[in-house]
Parts: structure tokens; sequence; C-alpha cells
């Protein structure tokens, strides 16, 4: 009998759109949009250019490989130069670069005339500019790094260099000489380094950095979605509580409630089928937002065992808020109102709409006052705070306790109205 | 059968229901008659579990009262107001009600179709309750209170608002239970209904049962004298009547005795006392007032 009215007041939820919009759309819209607002995840940060070589050399190869390997900060592109301009003037693409003919050649810093990298950009993406160009200097800075850290290829540069500029007409002699003076005593140091690369005296080395492997402990959030998807699970569990307190209310104003009555079932076993439908539309909005969340915009699940205690703590708190809720008016639209009244309040106090992380110190402390909080706490405890179990147990503790108590009253001045 | 005794109800300083005791028989169909506010809804409240009476006691088929879950299962309740779901189909909602009382499998398949048929509802099966009209509600109504097939019904006014073809079809549907010797209880404030449906009807008015009886004695007793206009052939009498209107207890007596004089009768007119005089009498005002 429990299960049949629970099935029955998830068929009326399902049915009543507008309900189904509060507890499901609603929420998915706030979650997307301010996540979209407060700039997403790092992969919608990326900057999209177009790099155009006209070089083909193996230098000018090596750098758009670089460029291409900084996948977090750059999504590289191949077109040609007139599609690259197109799509920058339509904002398709932040920028293109231009490597020019001769650029391997001409790149080295000993080299007598030097090949300009081409940028194109709106002069008023001043931000993006300045980004792209920290960007290409150390992609080319590498190329450097690299062939001072390879004696033979640094040896054949410098030769190569020396040839060039004693062909080149452009220097007054006085400069060349001290140029290939300086070649000569560079080209003798070099010498002076043993060729063998991977040795430990090969070549000049960077300085050595040991990367210490440490397990990620997922204490800050990775995207602005994974704090509106906690949020958004608020607002739709806000939907789903005031839905089901005007349901209490409306059996009520619609006599179904007296069938209910006269039926061979126990007070309690009414109000358990309410309670049970409650528990699963609560659930089940969770875990349709934290689906979404981790399929769509890559929110993190960082334990879904505690994920799911923090579903089932938040859910059992606010049935009890919905019992106590639907015993604060007698009829729909006082119960509507006075619902979404303390809801909000507890939402805004409590991080629904202003992100805990964010609120000032007093606040947060104010906040505890709020079941919101303990939600967002939990809920953000198994997505990125990386809160253990014995972590998890203050808010999951908090709201189980608080949804017992508020079910108590609740179904205690339910059934004090009976006449 | 149910036993009623002493039954009172107050709400607040108002006593809706005021020493009401009855006795309804096995199979009987009784009519609790009286304007609204005579008490009637709270009477049958109290009957059906729904409500808790102040005093008196309650006997449903020698088993106690409604809040003994094994009563409830025998109980059939109709309340006066539409108590369906608008967001279910008909089928959903007898189905549900069906549940409630521990039906399934073929035995709940069986009655909700028989449900769809009684409320000659089985076309509009599968349709969501908000669409249908008022009439179609009403005998949905009533269908989901009969679903479990119960032994004593409780009918608070099932014909309030209808059309007149519903109406019909909800007079056969408890004619069709009296035939299956369900004991019932139905309140109205129509006296055709009482006279139509019911064994014995009892009077309420403000919180009290003022009488309980047949159609036939309440109006022989409580009815007063019947009108009779007899209008002659020829003059008659001293004055050369040719119509003459009196007022009787024993109608077709004194009719007889003027045959009996071998005066040519040319028609005779009997208004009879009705649930509407009784009703004045005992109260000092009619059912509509």
């Amino acid at each position: 009998m429990i299960l049949a009215i629970a099935q029955k007041d998830l068929k009326l939820l399902w049915r009543d759109k507008a309900a189904m919009f509060w507890t499901l759309g609603f929420p998915i819209l706030i979650a997307v949009l301010f996540g979209s607002i407060f700039g997403g995840s790092s992969a919608a940060a990326k900057i999209k250019i177009a790099v155009i070589d006209q070089d083909q050399s193996p230098k000018s190869e090596r750098l758009v490989e670089r460029l291409r390997q900084k996948t977090d900060a750059l999504d590289v592109s191949t077109v040609t130069l007139e599609d690259a301009k197109n799509q920058v003037r339509k904002g398709v693409l932040v920028a293109y670069l231009v490597i020019p003919s001769g650029y391997g050649e001409h790149s080295n810093p000993f080299a007598a005339s030097q090949s300009k990298l081409v940028l194109g950009i709106d002069p008023k993406r001043s931000a993006e500019q300045g980004y792209l160009k920290g960007i290409l200097t150390e992609a080319v800075f590498q190329e450097l790094q690299e062939m001072f850290s390879h004696p033979t290829q640094f040896r054949t540069e410098i030769a190569q260099q020396r040839k060039l500029i004693e062909a080149d007409p452009s220097f007054a002699k006085p400069e060349k000489q001290k140029l290939l003076k300086f070649m000569e005593q560079a080209e003798a140091f070099v010498q002076s380094i043993p060729s063998t690369q991977g040795s430990r005296n090969g070549g000049l080395r960077p300085p050595a950095i040991e990367v210490q492997p440490l397990g990620e402990t997922a204490s800050s959030p990775k995207s602005a979605f994974e704090i509106t998807f906690p949020q958004a699970i608020i607002w739709g569990l806000l939907g789903v509580v005031t839905t089901f307190a005007i349901t209490i209310v409306k059996e009520r104003t619609q006599g179904t409630l007296l069938r209910l009555r006269v039926a061979p079932i126990t007070p309690a076993s009414m109000l358990a089928g309410k309670a049970a439908a409650c528990f699963a539309a609560c659930a089940g909005v969770m875990v349709a937002l934290l689906a979404l969340g981790a399929i769509v915009f890559h929110v993190r699940i960082s334990h879904v065992t505690l994920l799911g205690l923090a579903v089932a703590s938040s859910a059992i708190c606010f049935v009890g808020i919905m019992m106590l809720l639907s015993v604060l008016g007698r009829t729909e639209n006082a119960v509507a109102g006075s619902s979404w009244g303390v809801l909000v309040f507890c939402s805004m106090i409590g991080g629904g709409m202003v992100p805990l992380m964010a609120m000032p110190a007093w606040m947060q402390q104010v906040s505890a006052v709020s079941p919101v909080k303990w939600a967002i706490l939990a809920l953000e405890g198994a997505i990125w705070r990386g809160f253990s179990f014995v972590e998890m147990l203050p808010p999951c503790s908090v709201l189980i306790v608080l949804g017992i108590v508020c079910f108590a009253v609740g179904a205690k001045l339910f059934q004090a109205r009976k006449d | 059968m149910i036993k009623v005794s002493n039954l009172r109800k107050a709400f607040g300083p108002i006593q809706a229901v005021d020493e009401v005791s009855f006795e309804v028989a096995k199979g009987e169909t009784f009519g609790l008659l009286g304007p609204n506010g005579a008490g009637k809804t709270t009477t049958i409240g109290i009957l059906v579990g729904a409500q808790t009476a102040d005093s008196g006691t309650v006997e449903i088929e020698g088993a106690g009262d409604a809040r003994s879950r094994q009563i409830r299962k025998l109980i059939g309740f109709v309340p006066q107001s539409l108590a369906i779901y608008d967001e279910l189909t008909a089928e959903e909602n007898l189905k549900f009600f069906g549940l409630l009382y521990g039906m399934g499998g073929s035995e709940l398949r069986d009655r909700v179709a028989a449900g769809l048929d009684l409320s000659g509802l089985t076309d509009r099966a599968h349709d969501r309750v908000a669409t249908f009209s008022g009439g179609m509600k009403r005998r949905l109504n009533l269908a989901c209170g009969l679903v479990h097939r119960p032994s004593v019904i409780f009918l608070d006014e099932p014909t309030v608002g209808v059309d007149p073809q519903s109406r019909n079809h909800i007079f056969e549907t408890i004619e069709q239970l009296k035939d299956h010797k369900c004991t019932i209880i139905y309140t109205t404030h129509y006296m055709e209904e009482a006279s139509r449906l019911c064994d014995r009807i009892g009077i309420m008015d403000k919180g009290h049962l003022l009488a309980v009886d047949t159609l036939d004695s309440l109006v022989d007793k409580c009815g007063g004298e019947s009108t009779v206009k007899i209008e002659f052939a020829k003059p008659f009498g001293a004055h050369g009547e040719l119509v003459k209107s009196f007022k009787s207890r024993s109608p077709f007596e004194e009719v007889a005795q003027f045959a009996s004089l071998g005066t040519e009768l040319k028609a005779v007119h009997v208004e009879r006392a009705d649930l509407e005089t009784v009703f004045l009498n005992l109260t000092g005002r009619t059912l509509r007032d």
C-alpha cells in the first residue's frame, strides 16, 4: 500500500508539467547558465588559433608541434591564411599565426636577419594577445633550450651561422669580425663538451627539476560547473519539496485525503507512502543532475559511495522539511507561498545562490542554520572537496537528524488536523 | 447491521450532531434526509471513521466501529465532494483505490473493469479525469467507492450537481446494490431520492434526528391531513355545489362515503402529504429554507 501511494504520487508529479520544470528544467538552466557565466570548465577557456606554416622546415614543424602540445591553453588548427583571416574577423578564431618561409634558417638568435612570426589578432583582444605572445615566446625558447642541450646540433648551428655571417654583405667589417670571433670562441667552448647525449656531462642542460607525483587532493573546484551543479541540485530539491508539500494539502482540499483516511491503511502508512515518493523524487532529481553534470560538463565525482551517502542524507532531510512545510497552511496557495518563502531564505543563506566558498566568514557561520548549507557541503564533499568518510559524517548527520525531527513534527501536526 | 447510539459531535460552539441514535438492518437502505447543515455529513464522517465523535458509539456488523481495519475493509464510502485524482486516468483511479483495499492481480483487474462498466466509462478508461464532464466524474467517484465490493456502503449526497442522465445512472447503480443486499446509508436533501431509494428514512435537522420510519409511516404520523377535491356531475347538497374541497386524515374513506350517497362524482383529486410536508410539520420550515 505504501508502494501504491508512492507510485501514485510519482505519477502525479511526472504528469505535472509545471512541477517537472521547477524540479528538473529550472535547476538544469541554473547549473548550465551560471556555470557558463562564471567560466565553465578549463576546456571552455582554450584559445582557438590557426597556424599557417609557410616554412615547412623541421624547425617550424617542431614549433607547431610544441604549440599543439599546449592542450590546456590552445586549440590549434591548420587552415589557409585567407580562411584564418576570415575566421578571426568572424570571431571563430581568436588569432592566427604565420610561420614565414625561411623561419628555420633565420630564427637563430645569432642570425644576421631574423624571420618574424606573424600573429593576426583583433587589437581589442589585448589580454589574449599578451597571453599568446607569452606562449609563443616559451615555445620558441624551448627550441633554443634544446639546441643548447645537444652540443652536436649546437655546433652544426654555429657553423651554419658562421657561413651566413661571412657571406652577408650587410655587416660592417669590424662588426663582422667581432661576431666571427664570438662564434669561434663559442664553437671552441662547445667542442670542449662531450657530444654524448644523455650523459651526465652532455651539453648545457636546463635546471634539473624532479616532478614528484602526488595524488590529486581535489580540494578546489576544477570548473564553475562543480559549484553550480550542487547549487542546481538544491533548487531541484526545493522544487520537489514544494510540489509534495502542496500535494499533501491538495489531497485534503480535493477530498482524496478523506478516502485515504477511510481506507484500511494506517496514517503512518499513508505518510510513509508520501515520504517514499518524495524521497524517490529527491534522489531521482539529484542523480539526474549529477549524471548530466558528470557526462556533459565533466563534473568530477571523487567518491561515488560518499556521493550516495550525500544524496541519501539530503533526500531524508528534504523529505522531513516537506512534511513540516505541508502543515504551514490550510490551502495550496498558503503552503506554496510559505514553502517558497522558507526555502528561498534557506537557500540564500545556505549557499544555494552565492557559493559557500565566496561568502564572508561571518555569513558562513550563519549559514549553519540552513539545511541547504549542509546539503551543499555534503555534495561538494563527495564531488570536489575530497572529503573522507569521517569528514562526511558531520554534514550528513545534521541532514539526517534534521530530516527526522522535521518529519516527526510535521506528521504530528498533520494528524492533529484530522477533524 | 449498523447500530448508532447517542452520537454527539461539536465544532466549537456549534453542535453538529446531537444525541443521534438509529439502527440499520443488514441489506436495508437507510436515508438521512435533511437540509444543508443538518449534520448528515458529520454523522457519516463519524460512521466511516474519518471523524471522531465526542461521545456515543457506533457498531458495524457487530464488530466495532470503523477504527478497526477489518471493518474498514467492509466499508465503501462515496464522499459528497469529488474525491478522485484529476491527473490520473479513470482506470488508474480505480486501480489505486483497489490497491488500498489490498486487492491485486486478476481480482483487481476484474473489479477495475467492473467499475469502469458501472460508471459507463469503459471507452474513456485511459483518459485523464481532468477531461471528464461533471457527471462522468460523479459516476467515477461512485465507482471508486465500490471497487472493492463493500457490503456496507455510505453514500453522502452522491447526486449533487449531476445532470439528469447521470443521476438516473447513479440511481440504477444503487438499486443494483440493493438487489445485492448491501447495507446502504444514503444522505440527501432531495425528498424524491429518499422516497425512491430508501426503505426507511431518518429526518435530520440542526444535528438532531427528529424521526425515523418508513415513508408511509412518516407521512401517516407526521404528514398531517391530505387535501381532497371532489368535482360533482350535478349540483350537490343544500347549496348546490359542483366542487367540494376539504382536508382529511383518511381521504379515501371520505370519498367512498360521498360515493355511497348515490352522487355522481365527475373527478376526485387527493393531495397526499409528502416528505416535504413531514419535514415542515417536524421543523416548522421547508427542506429548501
